[in-house]
């Protein structure tokens, strides 16, 4: 009886591993896995901040424009590109006909209105908020003081639906870079009567998250995945050729990395000395993304800094190319600007085509010469030892010891290396009580004003207290500056200005490396904002 | 005994008061906001605007009060960090995971742990203890956040008979209770054998042998009952340890439990979640330690006895 008993347990049991084992695999070949580093804090339009969040929103949701693999905007909800008036103030929009949200309900103009409305207001407390500042009276309602002013104000808005289907958004100022803006998600539309019904709860759950976008948000298990499958109601579902995705919350790069050997995940990010056993297969994918790695160095809290002579020198004396093959290893191309590779000048060209080398060039000789000069007019035997900050991650360390080195080595002087923990860094740069650190920044928009606007005199971010008058007045009168011809020439004039002072010394535009599953086609990364795109992509 | 109990009660209060108002000052000592991933990029005045929207612009004292007011409701609040949700919700989904693996793992420990460390005393000095201590040296020298990547990488990888991650079912469980369990089964199986060895060269060891008993009856009945006292004492704090210590395995495992949350509030300031964890997990000691006085009474009668009169 007993060992009866035992044969048909046993049998059982193999039966149910294999059966188990078959289905897993049945159901692995059909669905898309991507591991992700972070969860998305929230995926809500208005409050989102982290990229995962950018990221999965532009999957469940869209814009009047969507950006496609080249970084240019192609019409999403709208039915063709904005007609933008003389002054370049007013773009006027059509939306397609027959918008539905991912639940069948009708999609209106009034549903971009409202979600513009609700980010701007301060109640919604919506970090990305600035970005809408740029529209007319935007900045009234993100400013109002108490909640009668901010309605006060919502009624003078630039932005209006006229209609069902069309919208007219007036702008401050031309923003030559409004319609690429548009893309992005902190643009896209709201549901009204789900942000009111959902209430603090919005964007934590699938029953609180609707877009109108390629894929609809399935199931998420908080801390470990996201499940999406398309979303049958997107204008063109028809072309949406993956049937479902999967997100998996991994935070450690070696599993990371382990789970793609194993086949558990299709895409992965993979950095640091793992990246070497991919070198040369298929798999390895690499994007250059808009941020750029550089060095500020504060003029006021260490006066020789003041001298042009000495910032240069400091600037000709690091072998770039040397530093990312030490300390990156991946690829990473050094700088030859501030303005990273990938980013647009604003009219529709890469700036770094436009604009060439405009950085020093590594020139140990020279930068010696240079620094006995600057200490001859500064009536210095020596330079002073100075603090270099940067962040107390690998990268970071290894990093602040390769410039250290370069620069005893070639300069004869000495620094001090500090790392600190990311937020102290970060904390003692907007403080501007630093002597040099070790940054970085990353795009807000495609534009080079993201970047040159940093380093003019009055700017918060200014950490290296660098001021030139005729930078600033370039600046000046470039933001806003309708002709984007030349336009994009001051800006190239700008960040000549820029290097040649050796304002701020870059080191490196950042790239991020990727495994990516072979058989994955259609799917892309991209340089700034969103990370990846799946909405044209298919597995093989 | 009604007197024993309220003064342990008061002890707890003032002691979780003190956790609370420490934790609150250490938390508001932290560099930084807790303004997440864009935090770098908000200008001072963006940044004045939030502070005042969410009441961190108030005098610490205020603060503190209202911190206090909210928690004396058992309101913990909304996650800075994930504002969909409160930290009630994060604690229901993250900790019967920890839960689950900390228990998991504290059964293999304490089998595998006992066992070795039985073994180890009833061989005295044979190649079986040598093995056994060699066995609880390696496991107390190689810390988790070693094994755990080992553990990934050769079993999940090379070999390729368990998942090198994720969460996603039993043979999931497996990689991460053991990286979770090898410290404490080094742990146990040392305190088992020094225990065991005391308790053999007791006198009442000897006379049940003069008697006659047994090995096994001598063994199970007289020698394992007592020397597992000291064992049972530790294993409160080991379990409260275990299901807080997950953060390594966690991250390195993807499991979706509470001590990688935990970790991570630290880092991203994340106020309300660091406070309502702290306490949560404060709490959790606090009932355990509570637990294994009353296991320990109820293995041990002399101690029973002794609080019973």
């Amino acid at each position: 009886m007993s060992i009866r008993f035992h044969k048909i347990v046993s049998v059982a049991m193999v039966f149910i591993l294999v059966s188990t084992a078959l289905l897993g695999c049945a159901g692995k070949e059909k669905e898309l896995t991507i591991n992700y580093r972070a969860e998305p804090p929230v995926l809500d339009v208005s409050k989102a901040e982290a990229q995962a969040a950018f990221t999965l929103l532009n999957e469940l949701n869209e814009g009047l424009y969507r950006i496609d693999k080249e970084g240019n905007p192609v019409p999403g909800l709208a039915k063709d590109m904005p007609k933008v008036s003389e002054d370049k103030l007013t773009y006027t929009i059509e939306l397609r006909e027959g918008l539905k949200w991912a639940d069948g309900s009708a999609l209106t103009a009034n549903d971009f209105i409202y979600s513009f409305l609700r980010t701007l207001d301060p109640a919604t407390k919506a970090p990305y908020a600035f970005l809408l500042g740029w529209i007319k009276g935007g900045n009234d309602i993100l400013n109002a003081k108490t909640p009668e002013e901010a309605e006060a104000a919502k009624a003078n808005f630039g932005a209006k639906a006229v209609g069902d289907t069309t919208l007219e958004i007036t702008l401050e100022k031309p923003v030559a870079f409004f319609t690429q803006l548009l893309g992005f998600s902190t643009f896209f539309p709201q549901k009204q009567d789900m942000v009111e019904k959902a209430g603090e709860s919005y964007g934590g759950d699938p029953d609180k998250v609707i877009g109108a976008g390629p894929f609809k948000l399935e199931k998420w298990n908080h801390g470990q995945s996201l499940e999406f499958v398309k979303n049958e109601n997107y204008w063109d579902a028809e072309n949406i050729k993956l049937e479902n995705f999967k997100l998996n919350i991994v935070k450690d790069g070696g599993t990371a990395v382990n789970l793609y050997k194993t086949k558990a995940t299709d895409v992965t990010t993979v950095s640091g000395d793992r990246v070497t056993e991919w070198k040369g297969k298929p798999d390895l994918v690499s994007n250059v993304e808009q941020t750029t790695t550089y060095i500020h160095l504060n003029q006021k809290n260490f006066p020789p800094f003041a001298n042009k002579k000495i910032r240069q020198a400091l600037s000709m004396s690091i072998d770039l190319q040397k530093h990312v093959d030490v300390v990156l290893n991946n690829g990473t191309k050094p700088s030859n600007g501030f303005v990273p590779a990938t980013q647009q000048d604003g009219n529709n060209q890469e700036f770094r085509t436009v604009a060439g080398d405009t950085q020093l060039k590594y020139d140990p000789a020279q930068a010696k010469q240079l620094l006995a000069e600057g200490l001859k007019e500064l009536n210095l035997t020596s330079l002073p030892k100075f603090q270099l900050q940067g962040d107390d991650i690998e990268t970071g360390k290894k990093s602040l010891e390769f410039i250290v080195g370069q620069w005893k080595d070639n300069l004869g002087i000495e620094v001090e290396a500090v790392p600190l923990p990311h937020k102290n860094r970060v904390q003692n740069e907007l403080d501007k009580t630093i002597q040099a650190s070790l940054t970085l920044w990353g795009a807000d928009y495609n534009d080079p004003m993201t970047f040159l606007d940093l380093l003019t005199t009055d700017s918060p971010f200014n950490a290296s207290d660098y001021s030139n008058k005729e930078f600033d007045e370039l600046m000046k009168t470039s933001d806003f500056m309708p002709d984007t011809v030349t336009r994009s020439q001051n800006f190239v004039k700008a960040e000549k200005i820029l290097m040649d002072d050796a304002a701020i010394i870059p080191l490196y535009f950042r790239t991020s490396t990727y495994l990516v599953n072979p058989r994955l086609e259609g799917f892309f990364l991209q340089s700034l904002g969103y990370e990846f795109e799946l909405r044209w992509a298919s597995l093989k | 005994m009604l007197k024993f109990i309220f003064h342990r009660l008061i002890y707890m209060l003032i002691t979780l008061w003190l956790i609370i108002t420490l934790t609150f000052v250490m938390m508001k000592n932290l560099p930084g906001d807790p303004f997440g991933e864009s935090s770098q990029k908000l200008t001072p005045e963006n940044r004045a605007l939030l502070m005042a929207q969410y009441g961190l612009d108030k005098p610490l004292w205020e603060q503190y009060l209202k911190y206090f007011g909210n928690l004396l409701h058992g309101d913990f609040g909304r996650s800075f960090s994930f504002p969909a949700q409160t930290v009630t919700q994060i604690i229901q989904q993250g900790f019967p995971v920890s839960l689950q693996l900390g228990v998991v793992s504290l059964c293999i420990a304490v089998i595998v742990g006992l066992a070795l460390g039985m073994i180890a005393a009833l061989r005295h000095n044979k190649w079986q203890d040598y093995s056994a201590m060699f066995t609880a040296i390696v496991g107390i020298s190689i810390p988790s956040f070693v094994l755990a990547p080992l553990l990934s990488y050769y079993v999940g990888v090379e070999w390729g008979i368990l998942p090198a991650g994720l969460w996603e079912g039993p043979q999931y469980m497996i990689l991460p209770a053991l990286a979770l369990s090898l410290g404490t089964i080094a742990i146990l199986a040392r305190l088992m054998r020094t225990s065991m060895l005391d308790v053999l060269n007791q006198d009442f060891v000897k006379t049940a042998k003069a008697k006659g008993l047994s090995s096994s009856a001598i063994i199970w009945r007289h020698t394992v009952r007592n020397a597992i006292l000291p064992v049972i004492t530790i294993l409160g704090p080991i379990f409260v340890n275990i299901i807080t210590g997950t953060f390594v395995v966690e991250k390195v495992f993807s499991v979706p439990g509470l001590g990688t949350k935990f970790v991570e509030s630290i880092y991203s300031n994340d106020y309300t979640m660091i406070g309502g964890l702290t306490i949560f997990y404060s709490i959790v000691l606090v009932v355990v330690l509570f637990l294994t006085d009353i296991i320990y009474g109820l293995v041990d009668p002399r101690i029973r006895l002794r609080k019973g009169g």
